[in-house]
């Protein structure tokens, strides 16, 4: 016990937890949920398959009250895990009971690409639920098979660090503004393109049957077509709309997973755009929102000299 | 040669045409250039009309349905069943262009949308929509030849369904599976007003 220890606060408390292997895994997550029964408030755990028969297992008999999902299903495209948490917390909104959640969304089995949206989903957690009515979320990281850049990059993402034997503040939390700001980090750049074309209002039509064609090569099934076809023109269309009435799109393969990508001179102004659940009134504004749930993953890197976002689909889609 | 029947083969042919025109990069992108295609169609058309033992061809309203199919598996689209939901008035297009032919129905009464709603037409389909029949009752939209659609286009049909007065409903027809997705998506599927009609016309899902 350290003088930094953080006490229950109200509100939303974003916490990373340190174990090292699924026995720390269990043993350090246990209470926590255990904890949650007995105070009779709701918790949802979005783990790996394999977690979540460790947990119920040791939770035993009051397991079924504990929601559990599967993390490579919800959270495959990191961009899908505040919406189903934002669908938690709505479900139990008003009653006045805090809320529980285990999320762990960063594990080794990501790509590159998808562990730095991880990371980008994590700081983007910070300002998705601040000031959301009691809300409890461990995020638990695994050291002994992280890189532990990975571990460090977890104190810059919650403000809040447990590890077994104290729960502090971390020193490298930037704080709720700094975890929001635009996301500029350069992409890697493809080493070799299928193909690139220059698009305006006139060429959507030439946009989508670019996709279509270089995602049939690929060996997509009929259906992955059709879906990034679907994505790549609404982000085009975002192009044409709100991005300087043209852009350029480009395409080339990354192991078993076809990138597309879109570039316009425009700019984003709202980091969480991409995973607001739409309004049924609202006009516009569903073209990113429809992208994360058609593709695998979708990155976006907006600052003020413009807009890039890619698609990601893998050709064998089992999710 | 019978001057019905030459006037019967020029239009079959002529609709042919129009349709090859406006899907000809569809064709190419598929290795498939147009013009030998066209040829071979009039020849066979024409070897067909002489052929003594053949019926009188039976008149039918809608000929370019029968190539819907082929050109939605090379978009990647599912294909299905050949159906007509509607009779469409083809003679009478209400827009037109080198994409999409937005065409009125009878039987039941709507309009028909045939190849590719994106945002350059989206407006004239806005327009085409709001100026549907006033008169009471269901009106309808003929989905079965729409190749593609964005979510512009989704929004207009789901903003035509609101508009309408309270009893009366937007029937969607031969909704592309991928439509029918997009719409689950962006949570607009359960509308009052919106109702999408089953494989078979006439009979709605609950």
């Amino acid at each position: 016990m350290t003088a930094t220890m953080v006490t229950n606060e109200r509100g939303f408390r974003h916490e990373a937890l340190l174990y090292a292997g699924i026995d720390q895994f269990v043993a350090r997550t246990t209470p926590f949920i255990t904890g949650a029964l007995e105070a009779d408030e709701p918790i949802l755990v979005v783990v790996s398959r394999q977690k979540i028969a460790a947990l119920r297992t040791a939770v035993g008999k009051d397991a079924d009250r504990v929601q559990f999902r599967d993390m490579s299903e919800v959270g495959a495209n990191p961009a899908r895990i505040i919406p189903a948490w934002h669908t938690f917390v709505e479900a139990h909104a008003g009653e006045g009971r805090r809320l529980r959640g285990i999320g762990e969304p960063i594990y080794p089995e990501r790509t590159a690409s998808e562990l730095v949206e991880s990371q980008r989903h994590e700081a983007l957690l910070n300002a998705a639920f601040d000031g959301e009515p009691d809300f409890w979320l461990l995020c638990p990281y695994n050291t002994q098979a992280l890189d532990p850049s990975v571990v460090e990059t977890a104190h810059r993402t919650h403000p809040v660090i447990a590890d077994g034997h104290g729960t502090s503040w971390s020193d490298l939390y930037p704080g709720v503004a700094a975890s929001v700001a635009p996301y500029d980090k350069p992409l890697p750049e493809p080493s070799a393109l299928r193909a690139t074309l220059a698009f305006d209002a006139k060429r959507l039509s030439a946009v989508r049957r670019l996709v279509s064609r270089e995602a049939a090569s690929a060996g997509f099934m009929t259906r992955s077509i059709a879906d990034l076809v679907l994505a790549a023109n609404e982000v085009a269309t975002n192009s044409v709309q709100h991005g300087g009435a043209a852009g350029t799109l480009r395409i080339w393969r990354d192991g078993g997973v076809l990138v597309c990508e879109v570039r316009d001179r425009g700019h984003f102004e709202d980091p969480l755009a991409d995973r607001r659940r739409p309004a049924p009134g609202q006009d516009g504004g569903r073209g990113l929102w429809l992208a994360n749930q058609l593709c695998d993953l979708v990155q976006i890197r907006s600052c003020s000299s413009g807009t890039t976002v890619r698609l990601h689909m893998h050709r064998d889609r089992s999710r | 040669m019978e001057a019905e029947t030459q006037e019967l083969i020029d239009g079959f042919l002529q609709v042919i045409d129009r349709f090859l025109n406006a899907n000809q990069a569809r064709f190419l992108d598929v290795g498939l250039p147009t013009q030998p295609l066209r040829l071979l169609i009039r020849e066979w058309v024409m070897a067909w009309v002489r052929t003594p033992e053949m019926a009188a061809p039976r008149m039918t309203d809608a000929p370019p349905d029968a190539f819907a199919n082929p050109v939605r598996a090379f978009v990647g689209l599912p294909t299905e069943p050949a159906t007509e939901w509607t009779r469409r008035l083809w003679d009478r297009p209400i827009y037109s262009d080198t994409m999409l032919q937005i065409v009125p129905t009878v039987d039941p009464p709507g309009i028909a949308l045939v190849g590719d709603v994106e945002a350059s037409n989206v407006q004239a389909v806005l327009r085409a929509l709001t100026g549907l029949p006033s008169s009471s009752g269901d009106v309808h939209l003929d989905l079965s030849g729409l190749l593609f659609c964005d979510l512009g286009g989704l929004q207009a049909i789901v903003r035509a369904a609101q508009a309408l007065e309270p009893g009366r409903r937007l029937v969607l027809h031969g909704v592309p599976r991928q439509l029918e997705r997009a719409l689950e998506i962006v949570d607009w599927a359960p509308l009052p007003n919106l109702s999408i009609a089953s494989s078979a016309p006439g009979v709605e899902r609950p």
